[in-house]
């Protein structure tokens, strides 16, 4: 039986160390992400 | 007997002064070299921009923070990040140590060709939201950050610039606490490449 793999989670960089987010982190990624709004002035 | 030196009059002992007056002639000498370098340096008060560090931006990264930014050593900073580009058009926000509250800002901003301007901005919000702008073609993040060190409120000003408008941006972050980090937290997607350049603003 086939399993999926989990997605990777977004990387985070702390000075020149780059990992994936733990849980914890993307939970508060996705909670900024969901609130953040569109940046001004439309795109071209 | 000793003599002294041209330009600066650093004392200095002959050649037929006691071996054991070595050590004392050695410390006047010294003592005379830092007074003249103490003047001449402003006594290490410097004025103008001081490079304290730079941090390369990886690849597709979410957020990117910087430690040890802020010290003692000045009350304000420069900052500016050359050569990365966003993953999408994006806004690049900004928070202080682990703080993710009572930030203000507004940005007060006017489309290319046109008249007038249009602001925005947050009371108590989770970061400084609008610290700067970019997109696939590049991000353009030039903010200068007030006492971020001191345990006091810390303001920034800076220039919101992307493909289709033009502004400044400016806030304060209204909780009086000494941080020595700072985050980069782009709107959506993802940062990569470029230089992140941290500078000192001088005292005198």
């Amino acid at each position: 039986m086939a399993t999926t793999k989990p997605a990777p989670k977004p990387l985070i960089q702390i000075d020149d160390e780059i990992r994936e987010m733990t849980d914890e982190e993307f939970a508060l990624y996705q909670e900024q992400q969901a609130n953040a709004p569109a940046p001004l002035g439309a795109p071209e | 007997m000793s003599g002294t030196t041209t330009n600066y009059a650093w004392t200095y002992p002959t050649s037929t002064d006691y071996v054991k007056d070595g050590a004392s002639a050695i410390q006047t000498l010294a003592t005379g070299i830092d007074t003249t370098l103490g003047t001449a340096l402003n006594n290490k008060v410097r004025s103008g921009l001081t490079l304290i560090k730079t941090q390369t931006i990886g690849s597709a990264v979410s957020s990117v923070t910087v430690t040890n930014a802020f010290s003692a050593t000045y009350n304000n900073y420069k900052i500016v990040i050359t050569g990365c580009v966003g993953s999408t058009s994006l806004d690049i926000g900004v928070q202080f140590g682990a703080s993710n509250t009572g930030y203000y800002q507004t940005v007060l901003y006017a489309n290319y060709g046109t008249t007038g301007t249009t602001s925005d901005g947050q009371t108590n919000y989770s970061q400084y939201r609008y610290a700067a702008t970019g997109d696939a073609n590049g991000i353009h993040f030039d903010i200068d950050v007030f006492s971020p060190f001191q345990a006091a409120y810390t303001r920034y000003a800076g220039k919101y610039i992307n493909a289709t408008i033009q502004g400044n941006s400016g806030g304060m972050h209204k909780v009086a606490t000494s941080y020595t980090d700072f985050t980069l937290l782009p709107s959506t997607g993802t940062l990569t490449g470029g230089t992140i350049a941290i500078y000192g603003y001088g005292l005198a």
